[in-house]
């Protein structure tokens, strides 16, 4: 391969088949890092991914594992923890300040006097931590779905065979590994570079690899992840120069040398491997340490300490004597530069515990193997991501933490990169050995990620922007209209740079409005009015077809969640509008109503299907005159008609309401029409000085009138009362909520919603405490300054003073509010019956 | 868009509404119906449920067709709906948002509340690179 990699001011030269660690070794580097809380030196450790050790920058990217990353010519690389380098870090101090810094220590120092806390936080936040995120703007994975019948993580000896094996039954079968899959098995969708970081209930197994997320939805998966080694605690186990047996091993693949005399320890078959690997790389072995068991397999030449014990590593920088007590207690330190260690394996089951019980997935291989890690020394690191050793175990156990989960909690074990691949046993081992109970001493609950995951591949599948809009969204855009989003909608605020204006055109001529967003639903069927007589609170029996009546939404327990209108169709049924937002709840309660009551009804939401038009002012009628030939004058057409009109063309179901006081047509019509409708519009009403009009201008119309908003002017357990409509309830009928208004029928409310007027401001008091004196009595829900009034209006909750009373006079912030009532322009209902 | 009918009907009512030629089941006493629906069929319907209503819903739908040899490696990365094999019928979420898929030989049809038909041609155009 050739070439080199940066790393600092060094250049590093890369051989085939590197990877960065291997090439940073050869090149003599033994500190890849600095621990995370204590700033102690971290060599290369397990050579496969799992543990924190070689953790370094590359290119910018923080977290990349530098003992499976391929070495790439040109690569920049830094190794973090240290300052001002990892070599010569000013911080190591911090490890002959464990007194301050014990376990738990955010609950114990730093924290008098308070203002402490607040500085020691910044200084710890900028001393810790594995390298800074990148800058800059995020290029956003991509994500896909993928469905087969067999999925089999891991593509090593099992995972293989499982697959061919699995492929040959005819099943779709597909094969995932976070590394190189060479000599893909034939009939197999191989997915290499691809590490399986989760899996969910499906089962589904999310894949994260360098491009972005797959989402894979198997019939079962097989996990054959293999084993990790076993990671031995004991004093100075992790001083660089101490590693496990497949970091050696993997060194001398790569054709480095791990050291120049090494100590090696044993304990089950794949440590000759190791020792063999040594030997063929020219490594002299000082000693091999063996159990009982394993002495006569150990190669004629070596000298062999059968059943002695590893007591510590010791070493400055490194390790420099592996101290070992012989079988006869003779302890003995035996220099070496290199102290490999293969003590066992660990299935690498951290995927099959995250799958639900009953869930189709099995692990095959070495991650299906048992293990049972050696008996924990009484010092050394348990935990090398967060710097836990044992005696911070012990003391969380002294302090009352007793259980696998309590400890990982309070010393923060396994919570770091290699999410307790290392350390997991360790700390149920710990609880066991203490006599914890079965329940307290288990495994902690293994959660995705398995793998550390760029924040970008996890967002992938959820970086959509979900807009509804209307039909006449680009007729708006074309307009220049300010649009924004109103719930999930996107709507027109404002047309122009004078709100005033839309506002007039309302008032003195003529308007008009998309309010295609309304909820619209058709009931219909045998049944349809008894669902409609339960499912609202609104008289339905005297509603004479073509009338609409005001209809409030109510909850079973009597709560306000929408409102809109109620129209009669005759033999066609019945309509129903709702507001913009409340549409899918409306939905919801009318499907829930028909269901839960048996009603042989039809409920079809028209929400997406009719775009609807509002044509508002007091030259209303004089410009829909010239557009329709069906009548509409007061007597043919009066306030809360319904009536099929058609309007320039466009079949309509026209409404004679409106939200804003004014004579106004509601023009229900179908989607695809409502632009040719629009235009017709706009173009007819131009001689009349029509102006459209948006949310903003609503806002002011509606508030004039006294109208809540729903949602905004409206808490969750509103009641008609507390909204002052109980005139919108019909008290001789039942519906659902009926009984709960009941039984609050005989106590007033407590709060509830009122008219404001203001001393001064407009909408900007709106949120703003409403005060009796210093007490805070309620608040200002919408407010706004009218131009007709020349007066600032609002509405806003209030509540009963102890006395008994509601206040009237009150404060928001430094405005004198009164309470007065609504609705503030034309109270008598004049303008609006036209 | 191709005619979409919706009917909406008792169960027994809509297993016969399910003999058209393209039709989903969007629920037990509702079917989606892509192309026209015989006349003979709509009798049928309304025998089996006098109060069915059978309704042009083609204004309330958008319909955006996925076609081509990577169709359903397309649709795969906005979807994680399990697509049939055969042609038929599925629904559920695309793109985040509710959907209706009528799946061909070689063509994958998404229906959308009209609503959403702008969010979804941009997704799909997203993935498709236009």
């Amino acid at each position: 391969m050739g070439g080199r990699l940066r790393l600092g001011r060094r250049r590093v030269p890369l051989d085939d088949g590197d990877t960065i660690a291997s090439a940073m070794y050869r090149a003599g580097i033994r500190t890849f890092s600095r621990s995370l809380k204590y700033h102690r030196r971290r060599g290369l450790y397990c050579g496969t991914g799992e543990c924190p050790n070689c953790l370094v920058t590359v290119d910018g990217v923080p977290g990349v594992r530098s003992c499976v990353t391929p070495a790439r010519d040109g690569m920049r690389v830094r190794r973090e923890g240290g300052w001002p380098s990892v070599e010569r870090d000013v911080l190591s101090v911090l490890d002959r300040l464990h007194a301050l810094l014990p376990v738990g220590f955010y609950y114990k120092t730093f924290i008098r006097p308070r203002w402490m806390w607040a500085m020691a936080d910044r200084i710890i936040r900028r001393s810790v931590g594995l390298g800074r995120l990148p800058v800059g703007p995020v290029v956003a994975g991509t994500s896909r779905h993928l469905h087969c019948d067999v999925l089999v993580v891991g593509g090593g000896e099992s995972g293989r065979a499982a697959a061919v094996s699995a492929a040959a039954r005819g099943e779709r079968t597909v094969l995932c590994d976070e590394g190189e899959v060479p000599d893909p098995p034939e009939g197999v969708e191989v997915l290499a570079r691809h590490a399986a970081i989760g899996t969910y209930e499906g089962p589904m197994v999310s894949l994260a690899s360098g491009e972005g997320l797959v989402e894979v939805h198997p019939e079962r998966v097989m996990i054959a992840t293999g084993a990790t080694e076993l990671h031995p605690v004991f004093p100075g186990n992790d001083l660089p120069g101490v590693m496990l047996g497949r970091a050696a091993a993997g060194l001398v693949r790569r054709g480095v040398k791990p050291g120049v005399r090494a100590v090696v320890v044993v304990e089950h078959d794949e440590g000759f491997e190791h020792l063999e690997a040594l030997r063929s790389a020219g490594v002299r072995i000082a000693a091999v340490v063996v159990p009982g068991s394993l002495g006569s397999a150990v190669p004629d030449g070596l000298r062999t300490l059968v059943g002695a014990d590893v007591l510590r590593a010791e070493g400055r920088e490194r390790v420099r004597f592996a101290v070992l007590r012989d079988a006869e207690g003779v302890t003995r330190g035996i220099g070496c530069d290199v102290f490999v260690l293969s003590t066992g394996r660990s299935p690498r089951d951290d995927l099959l515990r995250m799958s639900a019980q009953g869930e189709p997935v099995e692990a095959v291989g070495d991650a299906a193997a048992a293990a049972s890690p050696k008996e924990m020394s009484t010092a050394g690191y348990v935990c090398l991501c967060e710097d836990v050793s044992v005696a911070d175990l012990e003391r969380a156990w002294d302090e009352g933490y007793r259980s696998s989960e309590l400890l990982k909690r309070y010393t923060t074990a396994t919570m770091g990169p290699c999410q307790g691949a290392m350390c997991g046993r360790h700390l149920a081992a710990f609880a066991a050995a203490r006599g914890a109970a079965a329940n307290a001493a288990r495994r902690t609950t293994a959660r995705p990620l398995a793998r550390p995951t760029p924040l970008e591949i996890l967002a992938a599948p959820v970086h959509e922007v979900i807009d509804k809009r209307t039909s006449l969204h680009d007729l708006h855009v074309a307009a220049g209209a300010r649009v924004g989003w109103s719930g999930p909608w996107l709507r027109p605020f404002a047309y122009g740079d004078d709100p005033q204006e839309e506002y007039r055109a309302v008032r003195e001529r003529v308007s008009v409005m998309d309010v295609g967003t309304l909820g619209k639903f058709l009931l219909t069927g045998p049944d349809a009015k008894d669902l409609v007589d339960d499912a609202f609170p609104t008289r339905v029996d005297d509603l004479a077809p073509g009338r609409a009546r005001y209809l409030l939404a109510l909850d079973e327990a009597g709560y306000v969640f929408d409102d809109g209108l109620l129209c009669s169709l005759g033999a066609e049924g019945w309509y129903v509008t709702s507001t913009s937002g409340g549409a899918d709840r409306m939905e919801g309660w009318l499907r829930d109503r028909a269901d839960r009551c048996g009603f042989r009804a039809h409920v079809v939401d028209l929400t997406a299907e009719r775009g609807a038009t509002l044509v508002a002012g007091p030259l209303a009628r004089e410009l829909l005159v010239g557009l329709t030939d069906d009548p509409i004058d007061r007597e043919a057409f009066p306030h809360m008609g319904v009536r099929e009109v058609t309007v320039a063309g466009v079949p309509c179901g026209a409404i004679r309401a409106g939200f804003v006081g004014e004579v106004a047509f509601e023009l229900h019509h179908p989607r695809s029409r409502g632009p040719d409708l629009w235009r017709a519009i706009v173009e007819a009403g131009a001689p009349l000085g029509l102006a459209p009009h948006g949310l903003d201008a609503l806002e002011v119309l509606r508030l004039e009138k006294g109208h809540p908003y729903v949602g905004q002017d409206t808490l969750p357990d509103d009641t008609p009362a507390k909204l002052g409509l109980e005139w919108a309830v019909h008290a001789g009928k039942r519906f659902a909520g009926s009984h709960a208004l009941e039984r609050l029928a005989g106590s007033s409310p407590e709060r509830r919603l009122v008219g404001l007027e203001f001393d001064r401001g407009g909408a900007e008091l709106r949120g703003v405490p409403l005060r009796v004196g210093a007490r805070i009595v309620g608040r200002v829900t919408s407010a706004a300054r009218s131009p007709i009034l020349d007066r600032s209006i609002g509405l806003g909750w209030i509540r009963r003073e102890p006395e008994g009373l509601f206040p009237e006079e009150l404060r928001a912030d430094r405005v004198g509010v009164r309470v007065v009532p609504t609705p503030f322009y034309d109270p008598a209902g004049d303008r609006l019956r036209g | 868009m191709a005619e979409l009918w919706s009917v909406h009907a008792s169960e027994d009512a809509c297993d016969l509404a399910m003999r058209a030629p393209e039709a989903g089941r969007v629920a037990p006493d509702e079917v989606m119906v892509r192309g026209p629906i015989a006349e003979d069929l709509r009798r049928a319907v309304h025998t089996v449920d006098p109060g069915s209503l059978i309704r042009d819903a083609a204004e309330g739908w958008a319909e955006v067709t996925v076609d081509g040899t990577d169709a359903r490696d397309v649709f795969a990365r906005v979807s994680a709906l399990r697509l049939p094999d055969a042609p038929g019928y599925v629904q559920g979420d695309v793109a985040r948002v509710a959907a209706r898929v009528f799946v061909g030989e070689e063509t994958i049809r998404v229906l959308v509340p009209a609503y959403w038909e702008s969010h979804l041609r941009r997704r799909l155009e997203a993935e498709t690179g236009g």
